[in-house]
C-alpha cells in the first residue's frame, strides 16, 4: 500500500477498532465504503443530563492528510449547546489543530493531535454535552441561557430531544 | 475501498489472550495505526514510523504524542522496536489461528466435561505439547548423527572436523568470527544498514522557502531535487516537504526502496491531493477576498503597465476599460483575470515587451490556482 492512503488506511483501522470494541452510546463509521473520509456518527445523550434519551447524529469530515489534521464535526440534528454552533458544527479544543485557536483560551495540550482518534473526538464531545464548556461560546444565546437560566436551558434541551424522537 | 484488508489490535480482544491486544498496541504507530515502519525514537523517547515523525514534524514542530518541542536531526533508529515489530508480524497469523482455535476447543470442552476433567485434562495436554517439543528437537539433530561419520562440529561455525583439530581450529575461527559483523539481533542491528552508512545517500535538507522571494527559486529547488516543478508556489512547497519527508524515511528503512518507486509514490501523492493542492490555511469563504488583497499590488502594477502599452499603441479606446476595472476588481478574482489576460495581448502587437512579461507572471499563477479551486469539488468526494 502506498503512503499516500495512509489516511484512508489508517481510518479504516479506526472504523475496524470502533466495531470490533464499540463504545458505550457511540456509534461510528464511513457513509459508504467508496469514501472513508465522510463519517457519520451517532451518539447518545449522557444519562443523567437533560440530553438524556437523545441520540445525536453528526457528520466527520476528514482532511486528507488526516491524522496530521483534524477532522470538522458537525451535528446533523437541531442541537441547543452552548459550544455548537447554530449550524451544527461543534467547537472543541481537540477538533482544533495546535495552530489555531479561534477563541485564544484552549491549552496547546488539549488541542488536536496525530495520536488523537475519532474515539477520543466521540468521547470529548459526549462528555461536552454534560459539561458544556462556558469559555467558548459557539452558541451565545445557548451559553447565556446556561449560565444565568439553567432551568430553562434543560428545558429547551430536553424539549428538542422530545422532538428529534418525535414525541 | 474494500482492497484495504487490514489487521488491528483489536483482532486479538476474541481470542483466549486478549492482553495480545496491548502487546500489539504497542508495536504499531500511534500516529498511522499500522505496524511501525523504519521506527525511530524522539528525545523524548517516544516511539513512530519515520515517515510518520517526519511529516508530523513538518507540520507542526512537535513529539504529538507529549508535545514536546523535536527536531528530525534528534531522531534516532529504534532498533529493538523494529526487531519486535518484524518477529512479531513474522509469527502473528499462527498465533492468532493459535488463540482463535484454543477458544473454541475449550469452549466445547467445557460442554461436555466436568471442571474436574478439565484440570486433569490440561497437564496432560501440557505434556503432550512438551513431547511433540522435544520430539521436533531430536528430528533437528537426527541427522547430525546419522552422519557418524567420526567428525564433531565446531561448536563455532559448525563446520566438521576430526575433534583433536578442534582446538587448533576454534582460534582460527574465534578471530575470523571477530572480523565478521555480529549476527542481526535487536541489538546488534543488521550489518547491512548499520556498517555501510556510506553507501546510502545523504538525508536532504528542507529548503527554507520563507527566504525565497521569487517562485523562480522555489521551482528551481524542485528541479535540483529532481522532481516534479509544476503547480503554483504553495503545491510546490508541500511537494518539495513532502519529497524530502519520503527520502529521508526511506533512508531509515532496512531495505531502501529504488528512488523511481519513490517518485511514483510522489506522484500518487500529488493526484491524491487533487483539488487540494492548493489548500490554504484560511477559510475557503474569504478565499476569493483573501486572494485579492494578496494580490493587489501586482493587479495594479499590471494594470498600470496594461493601460501605458494600450495609450502608446492606440490613444482612443483606453478610457472604457479603465473605467470598468477598478469596481470590478474589487469584487472578484476571476473575473478580474480575464480582464487583464487581453491586456497583455492587445498590449503585445505594440512590441511592449517589458509589460507583458509582468502579466504573463499573475497569470501563470493564477492558473496554477484555478484549475484547483475548479476542481475544488470534484475529489471531495
Amino acid at each position: 500500500m502506498s503512503h499516500t492512503s495512509v489516511a484512508a488506511k489508517r481510518l479504516f483501522i479506526e472504523y475496524r477498532a470502533l466495531t470490533t470494541d464499540a463504545l458505550d452510546g457511540i456509534a461510528a463509521g464511513p457513509v459508504s465504503e467508496d469514501d472513508l473520509f465522510l463519517w457519520e456518527a451517532l451518539i447518545q445523550g449522557p444519562g443523567g443530563t437533560p440530553f438524556e434519551g437523545g441520540v445525536f447524529p453528526a457528520e466527520l469530515r476528514f482532511p486528507k492528510d488526516y491524522p496530521l489534521a483534524p477532522p470538522q464535526m458537525r451535528f446533523t440534528c437541531e442541537i441547543w449547546h452552548p459550544n455548537v454552533y447554530p449550524n451544527g458544527n461543534v467547537c472543541i479544543s481537540i477538533l482544533h489543530a495546535p495552530g489555531e485557536d479561534p477563541n485564544h483560551y484552549e491549552k496547546a495540550e488539549e488541542r488536536w493531535s496525530p495520536i488523537q482518534s475519532v474515539e477520543k473526538i466521540l468521547i470529548s464531545v459526549m462528555s461536552m454535552l454534560a459539561e458544556p464548556n462556558d469559555e467558548s461560546p459557539a452558541n451565545v444565546d445557548a451559553a447565556r441561557m446556561w449560565r444565568e437560566r439553567r432551568g430553562e436551558y434543560e428545558r429547551v434541551v430536553r424539549e428538542s430531544v422530545r422532538r428529534s424522537l418525535g414525541l | 475501498m474494500s482492497t484495504i484488508n487490514v489487521e488491528d489490535s483489536t483482532d486479538w480482544l476474541s481470542t483466549t489472550v486478549p492482553g495480545l491486544s496491548r502487546l500489539e498496541t504497542s508495536l504499531r504507530c500511534q500516529v498511522c495505526r499500522d505496524f511501525l515502519t523504519s521506527p525511530m525514537i524522539t528525545s523524548c523517547a517516544h516511539t513512530f514510523c519515520s515517515l510518520c515523525i517526519r511529516k508530523s514534524l513538518s507540520a507542526e514542530g512537535k513529539c504529538p504524542a507529549c508535545r514536546e518541542p523535536e527536531s528530525v536531526s534528534k531522531l534516532r533508529r529504534n532498533w529493538a522496536v523494529e526487531e519486535s515489530v518484524a518477529a512479531w508480524r513474522a509469527v502473528r497469523e499462527k498465533v492468532l489461528a493459535v488463540a482463535r482455535q484454543e477458544g473454541k476447543s475449550e469452549k466445547g470442552k467445557k460442554r461436555d466435561a466436568t471442571e474436574a476433567e478439565m484440570e486433569a485434562e490440561l497437564p496432560r495436554r501440557t505434556q503432550r505439547r512438551k513431547v511433540v517439543a522435544i520430539d521436533s528437537d531430536d528430528e533437528e539433530y537426527r541427522p547430525e548423527e546419522e552422519r557418524n561419520d567420526g567428525l564433531v562440529p565446531c561448536p563455532i561455525c559448525s563446520k566438521r572436523m576430526k575433534e583433536a583439530d578442534v582446538f587448533g581450529h576454534l582460534d582460527k575461527c574465534q578471530a575470523e568470527r571477530q572480523q565478521r559483523p555480529p549476527p542481526k539481533t535487536a541489538f546488534n542491528p543488521p550489518p547491512s544498514s548499520q556498517s555501510t552508512p556510506t553507501k546510502r545517500p545523504q538525508n536532504l535538507a528542507h529548503a527554507n522557502f520563507g527566504l525565497m522571494k521569487s517562485e523562480v527559486h522555489v521551482r528551481n529547488q524542485l528541479k535540483n531535487a529532481g522532481i516534479p516543478a509544476w503547480g503554483s508556489r504553495d503545491v510546490m512547497m508541500r511537494r518539495h516537504v513532502e519529497w524530502v519527508n519520503m527520502f529521508n524515511a526511506n533512508n531509515d528503512a532496512e531495505h531502501p526502496k529504488p528512488r523511481g518507486q519513490l517518485l511514483r509514490e510522489l506522484d500518487e501523492w500529488d493526484k491524491f491531493q487533487g483539488g487540494w493542492a492548493a489548500r490554504v490555511k484560511k477559510p475557503k469563504e474569504t478565499d476569493g477576498q483573501e486572494y485579492i488583497r494578496q494580490h493587489k499590488e501586482h493587479y495594479e502594477e499590471l494594470k498600470a503597465a496594461a493601460l501605458a502599452s494600450m495609450r502608446k499603441a492606440v490613444a482612443k479606446p483606453v478610457e472604457e476599460p479603465k473605467e470598468g476595472e477598478p469596481g470590478q476588481q474589487q469584487q472578484n478574482a476571476p473575473n478580474q483575470q480575464q480582464q487583464n489576460e487581453p491586456k497583455p495581448e492587445a498590449s503585445g502587437p505594440t512590441g511592449a515587451l517589458p509589460e507583458s512579461t509582468p502579466a504573463a507572471g499573475p497569470v501563470a499563477r493564477a492558473d496554477g490556482h484555478s484549475p484547483s479551486r475548479s476542481s475544488w469539488k470534484a475529489p471531495e468526494w
